[in-house]
Formats: C-alpha cells, sequence, structure tokens
C-alpha cells in the first residue's frame, strides 16, 4: 500500500469571467499521506476551496481544471470519465460542507437522503441501506430515530452531524471538509472536529480540512497547507508551523490569531489580497511582506524543500 | 403525520370565513352598483307594474338586510337564485349544465400546458445561458403573447380544413350521444364508464385543438417560472452536496425539480382558477359549450341574478382550489405544517 493517498501535481485551475481569467489556483502540488488530517488554510479568495472541490471535479460552471494531475491511491481523477467519477463522488470522496442546512435537501428526510448514497453506490436492499444509515447516525452521536427527521427539524450541530454521516456511511478514503464548522457556535465547532477526528481514527481516511482559521487547523490538522492567492507557499506539520513560521504570511497569519489569555496586540497583515484577474508579478505576497526584496518583484519563487516534511515558496530560503 | 391532519382541517376550516367574506363583497358589490338591474334588462320602456313583478320574483324589493339573510340561507342551501330569462331555471342548474365542459377543457389544455411547460423550463434551466435556453426563452414570449382566436383559427385551417384530420368546434359529434346518459358530464370519463369507446374517442378528437390552443397560450408562462426557479435551486448547495455525493445527474435533477415545484405549484392553483371561469376565448373560438360562452351570452342579457349565482359559485370554487393547493405544498414541503 502507498504512502501517499492523493497527489496534485501542478494543479491549475481558472475561471473564466466576465473580466478575465481568474487564476484561482496556480500550479499548486500537494501530498497528502493515509491517515493524515491537513489543514488547508487561507483567506477568502485564496484558493483553498476551488482546490478542495477540484478534487472532486465540482467546480462551478465557469471554472476549469487546466492542467495538472489529482491521484488519487494512484488514479487519476482528471482522466476519469463522468459516471467513473460519480462512482468516486461519496464512494472514495466524502465531502462535509459549511452550511449544513443548506446543503441538505429541505423536502427529504435525512434517512432517505443516507439510504439514496448507500444505494447509488452499494448494490443492497433497501432495508439493508436503512440499517446502515441507522448506524451510520449512531457513529455520529445521533439516535437513529432521526432519520424520520427533516433538515429543519434538527439544530446545526445535528445537521452537520447528519452530513458527515452522509459524508462517511461508505467509508471514503478521503474526506473534504469544507468549513465545516464555520456556520456553527463554538462548542458545537468542538464537538463536530472532535467526531471528526475520532472518525478519521476509526475508518482509517484522511480529512483535508478547508478552513480560514488557523488555529483551528493547528489544533486537528497533523499538516497544515498554507495557500495565499491561488498559490500554496508553505506545506508542513502542524506543530513546527505554529511553532517556527518560515514564510512571511505564514508569520502574519499566526501573529494575526487572538488569545484571549495573554491580551497582546493583535498584529495584521497589511494590504489586500492581490485581484487573481491581474496577480502581482513575481511572488504574489511580495506587496503586502515586510522582507520583500528586489528578486521578489521579478521571479516567482520555486517550491524549497527544507526537510523531508517542510516546504516553502520564497526566496528568503533558497 | 398528526401535524399534517392538524394542518389539513386548521386550513379547512379557514376556509369558511374566507368563503364568507367572499359571498358578502360580491353582495355588496352588486348593491352599489349604479342602475337597476331589472331595468336594464328589460329597458325603459317596459310597464312599470312589470319591472316590479320582476323585481318581486327576484327578491330585489326587499330591505337590503333581508336580502342579505335570504342570500347567505339561499347559498347554504344550494339555492343560488333563478335565472330572470327564458325558462326560469335554477342558477346552479344552468351552472352544471355548463361547467363539465368547461372542466374537461380545463383539464386537458392545463395538462398540454404543464407538459410543455414543465419539459421546456426544465431544459432552459439547465442549460441556462446557452442557444437552446435562448430558444426556449424565445419561444415562451411568443407563445405567451399568442392571441387566442388567431392560433385557434390557425390550427381549425390546418387541421380542420386543409389536412380535414380533426373537427374545428364543438364537444362531440351529435349523434353519438343520442340515447345516451351522461354520469359526470367529462365525455372522456364517461364514455370510459360506460364502455362506450366510440364517444371517447369522438370526445378526445374533439378536444385536441382546444386545449393545444389553450396549452401551447399557458405554457410561455411557465416556461419561464420553471426555468427561472430551477435556475435558482440548481445553484444551491444542497444540489452541489448531492452530486458530491455521487448522485448520478437524473437524481440530482429530481432534487431539484421537486424543490422548484413549490411556487410552480403556486401558479397552477391560481391559474387552474382563473381558467374554470371560462377559457372564454377558447371557447368562443371552438364553440365550446362550457362556463366561458354560457357566461358571455348571459352578460349580454342582463341576466342578473345568473350572473350573481355564477360569480358566487366561482368564489367557492377558487376557495376550494386554493384550499387544495395549501394542502398539496404541506405534503410536499413538511416545513409548512405545523
Amino acid at each position: 500500500m502507498r504512502k501517499t493517498l492523493l497527489a496534485i501535481e501542478n494543479l491549475k485551475v481558472y475561471y473564466h469571467t466576465g473580466r478575465g481569467v481568474v487564476r484561482a489556483v496556480d500550479d499548486v502540488s500537494l501530498a497528502i499521506n493515509r491517515r493524515e488530517i491537513v489543514g488547508l488554510v487561507g483567506e477568502s479568495g485564496s484558493g483553498k476551496s476551488t482546490l478542495g472541490y477540484a478534487i472532486v471535479r465540482l467546480l462551478p460552471p465557469q471554472g476549469k481544471i487546466v492542467s495538472g494531475k489529482i491521484v488519487l491511491d494512484g488514479k487519476n481523477l482528471l482522466k476519469l470519465s463522468l459516471s467513473e467519477m460519480r462512482k468516486v463522488r461519496g464512494k472514495e470522496i466524502g465531502m462535509v460542507f459549511q452550511d449544513p442546512l443548506t446543503s441538505l435537501d429541505p423536502l427529504q428526510k435525512v434517512g432517505d437522503q443516507i439510504v439514496e448514497t448507500i444505494l447509488e453506490h452499494v448494490n443492497i436492499s433497501k432495508k439493508e441501506a436503512y440499517d446502515m444509515a441507522a448506524k451510520a447516525l449512531m457513529e455520529v452521536g445521533l439516535p437513529p430515530d432521526r432519520l424520520d427527521s427533516y433538515p429543519h427539524q434538527l439544530s446545526g450541530g445535528q445537521r452537520q452531524r447528519v452530513m458527515i454521516a452522509l459524508a462517511t456511511v461508505l467509508k471514503p478514503k478521503l474526506i473534504i471538509a469544507d468549513e465545516p464548522t464555520t456556520a456553527l457556535d463554538v462548542i458545537v465547532q468542538d464537538r463536530i472536529m472532535e467526531l471528526l477526528a475520532s472518525l478519521k481514527e476509526e475508518l482509517n481516511t484522511s480529512i483535508i480540512l478547508i478552513t480560514h482559521d488557523i488555529s483551528l487547523a493547528a489544533e486537528r490538522a497533523d499538516k497544515i497547507a498554507v495557500m495565499y492567492a491561488g498559490h500554496l507557499y508553505e506545506y508542513a506539520p502542524s506543530d513546527e508551523i505554529i511553532s517556527k513560521p518560515l514564510h512571511p504570511y505564514t508569520q502574519g497569519l499566526i501573529q494575526s490569531i487572538p488569545d484571549v489569555f495573554a491580551r497582546k496586540e493583535i498584529k495584521e497583515i497589511k494590504g489586500n489580497p492581490p485581484d487573481l484577474v491581474n496577480p502581482p508579478s513575481g511572488c504574489r505576497f511580495h506587496p503586502r511582506c515586510p522582507y520583500a526584496i528586489e528578486k521578489c518583484m521579478r521571479k516567482e519563487p520555486a517550491m524549497i524543500r527544507i526537510n523531508e516534511n517542510r516546504y516553502v515558496k520564497c526566496w528568503l530560503y533558497a | 403525520m398528526a401535524a399534517l391532519r392538524t394542518y389539513i382541517i386548521v386550513r379547512t376550516l379557514m376556509t369558511i370565513p374566507i368563503v364568507f367574506t367572499l359571498l358578502t363583497i360580491v353582495f355588496i358589490i352588486l348593491r352599489v352598483m349604479p342602475g337597476d338591474p331589472i331595468t336594464a334588462m328589460v329597458g325603459m320602456k317596459a310597464p312599470p307594474e312589470y319591472i316590479e313583478r320582476l323585481k318581486e320574483e327576484a327578491g330585489l324589493n326587499k330591505p337590503y338586510h333581508v336580502q342579505y339573510v335570504n342570500y347567505i340561507l339561499g347559498i347554504i342551501r344550494g339555492d343560488f337564485g333563478r335565472s330572470l330569462i327564458w325558462g326560469k331555471r335554477p342558477v346552479l342548474a344552468e351552472i352544471l349544465d355548463h361547467l363539465p365542459a368547461t372542466i374537461e377543457l380545463t383539464i386537458f389544455g392545463f395538462i398540454v400546458s404543464i407538459i410543455i411547460g414543465l419539459i421546456t423550463g426544465t431544459v432552459a434551466g439547465v442549460k441556462c445561458y446557452t442557444k437552446v435556453d435562448t430558444t426556449l426563452r424565445l419561444y415562451s414570449i411568443i407563445a405567451y403573447a399568442l392571441f387566442i382566436p388567431w392560433l385557434g383559427m390557425m390550427f381549425q385551417l390546418i387541421f380542420g380544413v386543409y389536412l380535414k384530420i380533426l373537427p374545428i368546434g364543438g364537444r362531440i359529434d351529435p349523434g353519438l350521444t343520442v340515447g345516451w346518459n351522461t354520469v359526470t358530464g367529462l365525455y372522456v370519463l364517461d364514455g370510459i364508464i360506460t364502455g362506450r369507446y366510440d364517444i371517447v374517442l369522438n370526445a378526445l378528437q374533439h378536444l385536441i385543438l382546444p386545449s393545444l390552443t389553450l396549452g401551447i397560450v399557458l405554457s410561455g408562462a411557465y416556461t419561464r417560472l420553471v426555468r427561472a426557479n430551477m435556475i435558482d435551486v440548481l445553484s444551491q448547495d444542497f444540489i452541489r452536496a448531492a452530486r458530491a455525493r455521487g448522485l448520478s445527474e437524473l437524481k440530482v435533477l429530481r432534487h431539484a425539480l421537486k424543490n422548484a415545484f413549490i411556487p410552480i405549484l403556486t401558479m397552477m392553483g391560481l391559474q387552474f382558477a382563473i381558467l374554470l371561469t371560462g377559457a372564454v376565448l377558447t371557447e368562443t373560438t371552438f364553440s365550446w359549450p362550457g362556463m366561458g360562452t354560457f357566461l358571455l351570452e348571459r352578460i349580454k342579457y342582463v341576466d342578473y341574478t345568473t350572473i350573481q349565482g355564477t360569480i358566487v359559485f366561482f368564489a367557492i370554487f377558487v376557495s376550494v382550489v386554493n384550499l387544495v393547493v395549501d394542502i398539496l405544498y404541506a405534503l410536499i414541503d413538511p416545513r409548512i405544517r405545523y
């Protein structure tokens, strides 16, 4: 069995808009190992969600995967036909979305939505599928009689549990969780993350945790990948990235985490993310970077390998 | 399910004050209208005693509050008054004579419009901003703007006069119904019940052109409505989530259609009610002996009680259709039950 579960190689995803081509994901390479939680961190518009949706090939119509490879367990997902891709979605890759209320069909009982998903992928009887769905609900900490509930009858946390049950019922190899706790209150957030982490252990899956909250990623993820303006700028184990961030952008992100107890001053990163129709030359972070040198304006830095697990895309380390 | 039952009972009870209010409004409007209906009917030159006699027959010489009580009591008993002209038959009997023809035409026209509207609207919504979508939108505007008598006449000309394959008017060939007793008044249904398949076939042939005419013109609005709702629903999170679960496009579309259907149901309810009051233009174009033709004729003769009775009848009818639509909502959308 390969150690690497998912390998993204030189992926480019562009949106063709009326204003021009938006390079939302530009030449990103990333490898995710089995049983690993990888936090994909970045601000809005950094391309983190686009990357997540590109993996399951569910980009909005104007989004196109221009080049690159997405290899799941030795299989290039970009080479699959649509019907082959459908077999991957839900079965091999489960997805959890930000807003569980709008991500469930409001007119269908949650049990029927789970059963529908099971029957799409596995050839078993309806009765067996219902048993499976009930078990999946128990796994996520909901009583099986919730199968008969409609989404609006559940609380936000319960709905997200249903979403997780939907994503995990077929024991996928990979779960992509797009801001899974952003729509929830803090206490529920923690429980949901706890649940995801325990399911990972149980099902031996890997998780891509897409979030704008680097502290959440630091707490739960094994590794953190920092994205900015469509580029991947740093990829490293969570503890290392928190204790010793290399890239100036990562440093800025960590300094901007508020701390209730330390009452330290929050340092913000000055400026705004660039317009991706017309990104800055060279390193896309250079206009906001306190350490920018002349070279940063001219030439895009390469991904530099610091050690086996650490990568950073910055001239300061070349 | 208990919640659903409660909802249906409460909603049904709510219909009573609605109908009552409607009846009162109809009563007031007909009384505050200027002029005296009897004089309007028989003309200024009629002898005053004659006018008085007619007023007495219609109960119009009594004080308003007495008229009102009689009117409400009558309706509760199912008495909608008597026609002022010809045989002076009960208005309800006259309505029931003409209603089945309209219901039959409405149902078929409705089916045509829903089928065309749902298919074109769904396709346009799924393929939005493509050439297919533009073509279908163009269709919807043209269909919506078509003048019913013109389209009807074109159909009559092509299929009736040139091709000679379909009848151009009427509900049925007169000879066929001799000695045949209808059950519901809906010829297609009655033909099936009584086993007279020649009548079923003949009635269907007569129905094709009018229901196509009505259905095509109505379908334009559905195309637009279904398209807009489909585009809206298809952009929602749960559609993307359904795809992320690996559901086939057909199943995804089923989720979308079910969600897009609620506002469409509203329009269907409204339109069905309006259609029943007589698709006047279609009926007159195809000499269809339904409510539209009937009402038009009675308005011409100022048959005051018949007009009032018909308005009342349809006020009740529309309330009932709305009741049915609301119950259908609750069946489709669990969020509406309380």
